[in-house]
């Protein structure tokens, strides 16, 4: 029970509450770009969330090794990116070789490996002292956050672009930053910290 | 010369200004909402996204060009934090609280989608030369955005710049968190848009982001889904185009003039990769060649009378669903027929003309409407 709680509480910590995407920025390019082709979505997500778990898990299997626990940031950093690397590499060659994957399904994987979502979730892990479950939540619920985030730009993105009444230089990314902004705010609202305004 | 040196200055324009990497591209947008909160931190920021950039661009196109696009971008991933290190360790010696503030904002700067996209998008297809005028530009357009942005969230969020204070009547905090960023770097796009519009009103810095597929919807099977076009990085597909990108290619061969000689194919359409594409096609003709399977459970003599009987219940009839997914699978057949069609042409040269004998006979305005009009096996 306490498994699942932990699986739970992280990952509901990590798209909901702590939402990665607007109250950290993590991914912020990704899901912004991405909610502009829907299409991309669930395919996208999907291996989003597959390199955030997986990745998020090996990265904490291997903070179990006192060596590794207690080297510096810089060391960490190359760790966790040689983690998605070999991740990303093996995955590239069951896809290529396995399911005869087309040149797009490919290029997907390059974009949903190698962003900061996805490398934020080791990081956050190893910052907040995760256990195995917890790390299994965290990349999870990254996933889920990524989901979120682009359903809800999405559609702020639907109603903006019928908008006549935007300005002229305010049409296009300035319109879509500030529509995130609100988001962020809103999803900030969630983590319960102050704004001291 | 002086054509050249507009050439250059249009150049670092469209690079650092009208599509800026941030404003107008919504690349590299997390290091920008979530660290540059003051001026220090946004120099940090500056200073390894730009080291980064321009080293990695370079490389790319000296180097990595060589290399596959699916391996590129995991080395990029490699070189950005062995980049990063390095500055990482100088700037945590001589500021050390501001590289403690950058948390760890600075090492997922190594997988900065600004460096993918930059190098994908410009450096491996072009020459030593414009890539590096491209690789300073957009690095002096990313550095600027940061630099404002965090100089503007430090006096707003904190009263204070360059850690001197302002001694403000009002601070307001909220713009310290992403929330703010976002909102500071909305105002300061619509800025920027609104004097480029100005002052070059041919410039479309809008076309930067595109939203020309915001309508799709995001529900489907997942194999469409999968089988979705998806090039962030504009890359040329060898293997199979999409149907969009053949009918657009037939419509050319169709308007194009009679004297044109053929196009070259692209360098990946070699002979190998055109007769494997007959192999395939030849492999397809046989399998729908082929009778269909008997069901299982039932004998040969069953599943012939089933097969020949008339079709005289309606209630019989396939449901409008399954009816719409065999024509869409007809269609997309009939489709791979015609790009096949292609590939034998381009083989065994068989001239434009007879493809235009063909096309002429159909009206013009038809020809560019229905571009398999003249090309019926």
């Amino acid at each position: 029970m306490s498994i699942l709680g932990s699986l739970f509480s992280a990952a509901l910590y990590a798209c909901l509450f702590q939402n990665l995407i607007f109250s950290g920025g993590y991914g912020a390019d990704e899901a912004i770009r991405m909610a502009a082709k829907p299409k991309q979505l669930f395919p996208l997500t999907i291996f989003i969330m597959y390199f955030s778990t997986l990745g998020s898990l090996i990265c904490v299997l291997l903070e179990q090794i006192a060596a590794v626990r207690n080297s510096n940031v810089f060391w960490h950093a190359l760790l966790f990116v040689g983690v998605l690397v070999v991740l990303y590499l093996v995955t590239l060659l069951v896809v290529l070789l396995f399911f005869r994957a087309k040149p797009r399904t490919v290029r997907r994987l390059g974009v949903a490996a190698f962003n900061t979502l996805v490398l934020a979730v080791p990081f956050i892990n190893y910052r907040a002292a995760f256990g195995v479950f917890e790390a299994i939540g965290a990349g999870i619920g990254a996933g889920f956050a990524f989901v979120i985030a682009v359903l809800l730009i999405n559609f702020g993105l639907r109603a903006l672009d019928k908008n006549e009444q935007i300005p002229k230089s305010f049409k296009g990314t300035p319109a879509v930053f500030i529509y995130v902004s609100i988001l962020a705010l809103a999803f900030t609202g969630l983590t319960g910290t102050g704004l001291g305004v | 010369m002086h054509d050249r040196g507009k050439e250059l200055l249009k150049g670092i324009r469209d690079s650092a200004v009208v599509k800026n990497p941030v404003l107008f591209e919504a690349i590299g947008l997390a290091p920008v909402a979530a660290m540059a909160v003051s001026l220090k931190s946004a120099i940090i920021l500056a200073v390894v996204s730009c080291a980064e950039l321009v080293i990695i661009e370079l490389l790319a196109c000296l180097v990595l060009k060589r290399i596959k696009s699916y391996f590129r971008v995991a080395v990029y991933a490699v070189l950005g934090v062995l980049i990063n290190i390095p500055i990482f360790m100088l700037f945590e010696r001589f500021a050390p609280n501001e590289t403690q503030n950058a948390g760890i904002f600075l090492p997922l700067l190594a997988v900065n989608s600004l460096v993918a996209l930059h190098c994908e998008r410009f450096a491996v297809k072009n020459p030593f030369g414009k890539t590096f005028v491209d690789a300073v530009s957009a690095s002096a357009g990313y550095a600027l955005v940061v630099l404002l942005v965090g100089t503007a969230r430090e006096i707003l969020g904190s009263g204070t710049i360059y850690s001197v204070d302002l001694k403000l009547p009002v601070q307001l905090p909220g713009f310290l968190y992403p929330f703010g960023g976002l909102l500071l770097l909305g105002f300061l796009a619509a800025g920027v848009k609104a004097l480029i519009l100005h002052r070059h009103p041919d410039a479309h810095p809008e076309q930067a982001f595109d939203m020309r597929e915001i309508s799709q919807s995001h529900v489907g099977k997942l194999r469409n889904l999968l089988d979705a076009d998806f090039n962030p990085y504009d890359e040329e597909e060898t293997a199979a185009p999409a149907p969009r990108a053949r009918a657009e290619k037939r419509r050319k061969t169709h308007d194009a003039p009679a004297v044109e000689p053929p196009a070259q194919a692209p360098e990946a359409e070699t002979a190998e990769t055109t007769e494997r594409r007959t192999k395939n096609a030849e492999k397809k003709m046989k399998k729908r060649a082929k009778p269909e399977k008997t069901p299982r459970g039932k004998s040969a003599k069953a599943a012939s009378k089933q097969a020949d009987a008339p079709k005289q219940n309606a209630s019989e009839q396939p449901p409008q669903r399954t009816r719409r997914t065999e024509t869409a699978d007809y269609l997309s057949e009939f489709d791979e027929i015609l790009s096949e069609l292609d590939a034998y042409r381009e083989k065994y040269g068989m001239p434009d003309g007879a493809d235009k004998a063909d096309g002429a006979q159909t009206p013009a305005s038809g020809g560019a409407e229905d571009p398999k009009g003249g090309e019926k096996p």
